[in-house]
């Protein structure tokens, strides 16, 4: 079991969701058994649950993919409570637009961490095949300070 | 009808304008208007039953200064101004409406800040400092979908 959870700044984004039949309540669940887990696709293909985003932030960040075009920007850390076997800790959430920079998910995330979003190279390996995504709170700190403004002047 | 019934009354029709036809809205934009400049501050019991807090509570969101307070001439305690005290507690109300129970005060005030465009000039005046140190080194809260959320939600 893990413990999801995200920072206040995040939250009213997550309460945006009501209503929108983005399938957050499933994805929460997911996240809440285990963030690592893949699935046998149709094709016998197996398929990670979440994602390493491309670039630099592929160390830090984990994606998932919610319903109607959402996905959700992620991080993994340990957790104090021997409960949980760590905590997921939602950074963004937030539609996939490709078309439009001002309002893509991975967009957004990559400016707010001042790096360069790669248009290449997608390849989406397993979130937890080589070691765990991680931040720092220094760093997480960081970005909530920078979504905050951003949530701001929108 | 009490000025904090008539508050929460107001507050419900205006989460519900969208369901009046345009002579309703018109009518409650007129009667919102004539509340408000009637009602420009409240007692603290009043601001205490709007929020649907205690006074102890009430008083320990004072002292962190998110709740404004102000001397009005004819009152021998401090008032509540009515405007940002009607936008928290309908914030808090949702939220409630929404399964929170803890950090509804943050909350609400970051709901405001980040979805009201209208109080975002009055926002550094009237909570900047207190609000900001108040996130800073902010903890963990829970990512858990609503209570009123739909199945596919």
């Amino acid at each position: 079991m893990w413990k999801v959870a995200t920072r206040r700044e995040m939250r009213p984004l997550i309460d945006g969701l009501k209503g929108k039949e983005a399938g957050y309540k499933q994805a929460y669940e997911q996240l809440e058994q285990d963030p690592c887990v893949s699935y046998r696709a149709p094709s016998g293909e197996l398929r990670p649950f979440a994602y390493r985003i491309s670039g630099r932030l592929g160390e830090k960040i984990c994606g998932t993919h919610l319903k109607r075009g959402y996905r959700i920007a992620f991080t993994l850390a340990d957790s104090d409570d021997d409960a949980y076997e760590g905590i997921v800790e939602i950074l963004y959430v937030g539609t996939r637009d490709t078309r439009n920079r001002s309002r893509d998910v991975w967009d957004i995330v990559h400016d707010l961490f001042g790096e360069p979003n790669p248009r290449q190279d997608h390849d989406k390996p397993p979130c937890c095949e080589n070691g765990l995504p991680n931040m720092s709170e220094d760093e997480i700190l960081e970005f909530m300070n920078r979504l905050r403004k951003f949530l701001r002047g929108r | 009808m009490t000025a904090v019934a008539f508050t929460r009354t107001i507050a419900i029709l205006r989460r519900n304008a969208d369901k009046l036809p345009a002579e309703g809205r018109e009518a409650l934009d007129a009667l919102d208007e004539g509340f408000s400049a009637a009602t420009p501050d409240y007692s603290k019991k009043e601001a205490a039953d709007l929020l649907e807090v205690s006074q102890a509570t009430l008083d320990k969101w004072i002292a962190t200064g998110l709740i404004p307070t102000a001397r009005v001439p004819g009152h021998k305690r401090q008032r509540i101004p009515g405007k940002p005290l009607r936008a928290i507690a309908d914030e808090i109300s949702q939220l409630r409406e929404m399964g929170r129970k803890r950090g509804l005060l943050d909350e609400a005030l970051l709901r405001l800040e980040q979805e009201e465009p209208g109080w975002r000039k009055q926002f550094d005046e009237l909570y900047g400092p207190a609000f900001a140190a108040r996130n800073a080194g902010d903890d963990l809260v829970s990512a858990a979908p609503g209570a009123d959320w739909g199945p596919n939600d």
